[in-house]
């Protein structure tokens, strides 16, 4: 690690060193923005390629990860060469962050890889090489798929190796015993294993509100229906050696195939049953859901049902067996029932709505991993079912090297859409319903969402959408990112969606491709099994997400927050954040630099505005050909000129004198002496330091000062105003009040504010060109509005009133202003 | 449109040589469902073989791969049918290796990572310039 090269001796720089001084922390400044944008970019390349339109392959990852990794260095260095080293530590959470991507390029674990037993909270669907598939549904279907399923633990395929050397080494013919799994004999548990185990049982029950009964699978290639249950705290690292040691006897290679443990929560139920996909001669091409199902206290009393396996997963046959009359399925539910005519009607033991929820569970599963899923649920007090079990569908890993071609797929098939930019690759159907934001809650499960465009709340709805198709966006954005998590296709920027695809048409969409059909192509989604997707089982996949792990997620979000400091930073994403909003920091104190503001480069400004202000150009703020005295056309940079244009508005400075008590003068003298033993070069003077896209103005109007500061890049990620008013030389309740006034004013411009006394800090970020343009513009005119206001402020409703008067005044000079361009 | 070689009536046929096995495993379906037959391999020993003894309209070919080069493989391809139309694929393009590729009677070059749709849409314009023959 190389740190700037700073010299700590505290000495007033000479004028034209000061200069040097504030054009070097713009320019690093400068830096830390531009890294940032490219650092973004490749972040949204990475994701993108998570979408499956792009091929790439390992070499992709190592040079953008080589890239990336190079480039945060680069913002963490001139952080610190903005602040004198002040975020040395930030190094330490890059090296971190690095090294963890490097072992994931190497095939190395991860930094999870050491871990012998994971929470579902830390579980995602890349981790299924290290805790199982098994584990890794449960974790997505609580903590992404809103999908019923028990709370619980992985005991990773690194704690299950421990676990089967101590096995082994107990006796190597202990775990095998004619194919049958047997009671192993004492052996010591491995110390660090039971430690891990015993934490994540003790963090479970304190998730669940005490102890609770515990199941504990085996997490394998296949279903696994031994399941050990209702089994003690006390006895949890016994059922693991059993479990392991009964998988040990049951498998022909024992220890070549990676294997995990699942611990959950039991779950209560009546009634227990599987879902698999089936394909006969009379199924559609792409199979049929089979789901079956029997009491808990009857496994011999089985029934079928067999469902389509789209929307609204229609049943198409079932096999119910006769029941004795007058005994409960489960409470509350009989065999028989009641009719009003007084007739007895049979029923099944599952009815169509709680098939459907198990078909969409199916789906959804199916949907996140890219294969059909064989899963075991379980059906409590709830309406929904709870997912237990989750194993691949053999044969349908989308490995297969099935001949797909288009002619016979779509022969037939009527384009009804086609155009837009591939978000998400997949093919999915499903009636259209054309979403309207107020209503997301609305949105049924399965529908293929046709929207006008890309908003971020539309992800509500990606949970239950089949596919998502919009008229405005593009393939980066949250939205985007979502539907790539969830690997919901999508087709973004399609021009004409909400005309040509009508509510509630069935349709086919093959995001891939950029096409919608009409109705349900069979055969397309059939293909599904040998699609061009990049599925979840593909190691490039795997490491993909991985490695967007530990970029993409950015946790630190509130500057203001007590958790924003450099140790929390955890992804690249949350440094380049953290040194973002810290380079703003030191750039507000740019006037500590401001040996500057006294150098020859200083030149007064000529403006209608009723003030002396002086300005420094550190690079491109004003032309070249300016003379000494600066004039509002040779100004040219775009935050200034905004911010100018409200400040020299003769509307808002029209204001009434004031009359100044005697008491007012005297409780404004301490801060009139402040005033006064404040550095001489700097008091009272207004300046401006400029640059094409940058200014920093800071203005002593009065008792007040203000500073504002902003940056307009045209990127709306690095966009901001920020704005600090204080002072003035009322009362305490009067300048409080003028803080409210300001707070409203700069509320109604979308600023987050905060008013701590007299002071008032606003900031507006995440703000396009226009909008920063048009705050700026208003801040000039506050700033012209507010000077000595705080003397008016005699009552609480003076700050409704002058907000009244102010909008009125800039409402005013904006229609002047626009008639005086339409003459123009 | 199922594509079809320039004097038959057979579907085009493609042969994908990468030694990253995801990029053959994407490419077929996706040109599969696109009307062509293609092979893939991702050992240039058997691509060489194989197009010593089958005659290919079209070759997708890595540059860069593990104990071979591509440049070595593209030549040899023009030696054996010089009228077979070439896209080479990499994912370290530089000026350099984009001439050279051009020099050996490369199509096109495409840098990784590509769209699937820039892919096909490159072969299909291939596919058509060979049905128009040479101008």
């Amino acid at each position: 690690m190389r740190l700037p090269f700073i010299s700590l001796r505290r000495q007033r720089p000479a004028a034209e060193q000061g200069l040097e001084g504030v054009r070097s922390l713009f320019a690093k400044f400068r830096r830390i923005q531009k890294n940032n944008t490219k650092v973004l970019e490749l972040m949204a390349e990475m994701d993108r390629a998570l979408g499956g339109e792009y091929i790439f392959d390992r070499a992709f990852l190592e040079s953008s990860v080589r890239e990336l990794s190079g480039l945060v260095y680069q913002v963490v260095y001139s952080l610190n060469a903005m602040s004198r080293n002040k975020y040395v530590a930030l190094f330490d959470r890059y090296q971190s962050v690095k090294g963890v991507l490097d072992d994931i390029l190497a095939g190395g674990p991860g930094p999870f890889g050491a871990s012998p037993a994971l929470p579902y909270s830390v579980l995602g669907v890349e981790m299924e090489p290290l805790a199982g598939t098994l584990n890794v549904c449960l974790a997505e279907a609580r903590n992404r798929l809103d999908i019923p399923a028990p709370d619980g633990f992985a005991v990773t395929v690194t704690g299950c190796s421990r676990l089967i050397e101590a096995i082994r080494a107990a006796g190597p013919d202990a775990s095998r015993a004619g194919g049958r799994a047997v009671e192993t004999p004492e052996m010591d548990f491995p110390p660090e294993l039971a430690e891990a185990i015993n934490y994540q049982v003790e963090a479970l029950f304190d998730r669940c509100g005490g102890p609770v009964p515990l199941t504990v699978r085996i997490c394998s290639s296949a279903m696994n229906l031994e399941v050990m249950t209702n089994v003690e705290s006390k006895d949890i690292l016994h059922a693991c050696r059993l479990a392991l040691a009964g998988h040990l006897a049951a498998t022909e290679e024992p220890g070549d195939a990676p294997v995990a443990l699942a611990v959950n929560e039991a779950v209560p139920a009546y009634l227990a049953g599987l879902v698999s996909v089936v394909t006969t001669s009379e199924s559609p091409s792409g199979g049929l859901f089979c789901i079956t199902a029997w009491p808990v206290d009857a496994p011999d009393r089985k029934e079928s049902f067999f469902l389509r396996r789209t929307y609204p997963f229609d049943l198409v046959e079932s096999e119910i067996k006769a029941k004795p009359f007058g005994r409960p399925f489960y409470p509350g539910v009989n065999s028989l029932s009641c009719t009003p005519k007084g007739m007895y009607r049979g029923s099944a033991l599952l009815g169509p709505s709680f098939l459907r929820k198990i078909a969409e569970s199916a789906a959804a599963f199916e949907r996140i991993l890219g294969y059909p899923q064989n899963l075991g649920w379980v059906r409590g007090d709830a309406e929904r079912p709870v997912i237990v079990n989750v194993s691949p569908a053999s044969g349908l890993d989308g490995s297969a090297a099935t001949v797909c071609d288009s002619g016979d797929l779509l022969e037939g098939a009527e384009v009804m859409l086609t155009g837009g930019e591939t978000v998400q690759t997949g093919i999915a159907a499903g009636p259209v319903v054309h979403v309207s934001e107020s209503e997301l809650d609305r949105f049924p499960y399965g529908a293929v969402a046709v929207v006008r465009q890309a908003s971020p709340r539309l992800s509500a709805i990606l949970r239950r959408a089949s596919a998502i198709v919009t008229e405005i966006g593009a393939s980066i954005g949250h939205l985007a990112t979502i539907a790539r998590e969830l690997r919901i296709p999508a087709v973004f920027g399609a021009t004409g969606a909400m005309e040509r695809l009508p509510e509630g048409t069935e349709v086919t969409v093959d995001a891939g491709d950029r096409t919608v059909y009409r109705g349900i192509v069979e055969p397309l989604l059939a293909s599904r099994e040998c699609s061009t997707e990049l599925y979840p089982s593909d190691p490039e996949y795997v490491a993909l997400r991985r490695l967007l792990r530990w970029i993409m997620p950015l946790y630190l979000i509130d500057p203001d927050s007590s958790a924003f400091f450099v140790d929390n930073c955890s992804t690249y994403h949350d440094i380049i954040h953290f040194a973002h909003e810290r380079s703003i920091d030191e750039l507000l104190k740019i006037q500590e630099h401001g040996a500057g503001l006294k150098s020859q480069y200083v030149r007064k400004l000529e403006t209608d505005a009723p003030i002396d202000l002086f300005v420094l150009d550190i690079g491109g703020g004003v032309s070249p050909d300016a003379g000494p005295c600066v004039r509002m056309d040779d100004v040219i940079s775009k935050p200034f000129l905004a911010f100018m244009r409200g400040l020299s508005l003769k509307e808002v400075w029209d204001r009434d004198a004031v009359s100044v008590s005697i008491r007012e003068i005297i409780s404004g003298l301490d801060r009139t002496f402040a005033a006064i033993m404040e550095p001489p070069e700097f008091s009272g003077r207004n300046h401006a330091i400029v640059a094409e896209n940058y200014m920093n103005v800071g203005l002593r109007l009065g008792y007040h000062y203000s500073v504002i500061d902003s940056y307009l890049s045209g990127n709306i990620n690095q966009n901001y105003v920020y704005f600090r008013f204080a002072g003035g030389f009322a009362d305490e309740n009067r300048r409080r009040r003028r803080a409210e006034l300001i707070r409203a004013i700069l509320d109604q411009l979308g600023f987050k504010v905060t008013v701590k006394g007299d002071l008032v800090l606003g900031k507006l970020k995440l703000a396009d060109n226009t909008e920063v343009i048009s705050a700026l513009r208003v801040l000039g005119e506050l700033t012209g509005f507010t000077r000595q206001i705080d003397l008016s402020m005699d009552s609480e409703d003076k700050v409704e009133q002058f907000a009244g008067l102010f909008r009125e005044k800039s409402r005013h000079s904006a229609t002047s202003g626009a008639e005086e361009k339409t003459r123009a | 449109m199922t594509p079809q070689c320039a004097n038959c009536a057979q579907k085009m046929q493609i042969l994908i040589l990468d030694d990253e096995p995801i990029v053959c495993k994407r490419l077929r379906p996706a040109f599969q469902k696109a009307g062509y037959e293609v092979e893939t391999f991702i050992d240039s020993a058997s691509a060489m073989a194989r197009i010593e003894e089958k005659r290919f309209d079209i070759i997708i070919t890595d540059l860069k791969m593990k104990g071979t080069d591509g440049m070595h493989f593209l030549a040899r391809i023009k030696e054996i049918a010089p009228d077979t139309g070439v896209v080479v694929i990499t994912g370290f393009a530089t000026s350099e290796t984009a001439k050279e590729s051009f020099r050996k009677g490369a199509f096109d070059f495409v840098a990784k990572p590509f769209k699937l749709s820039d892919i096909i849409d490159t072969v299909r314009r291939l596919a058509e310039n060979r049905r128009a023959g040479p101008s």
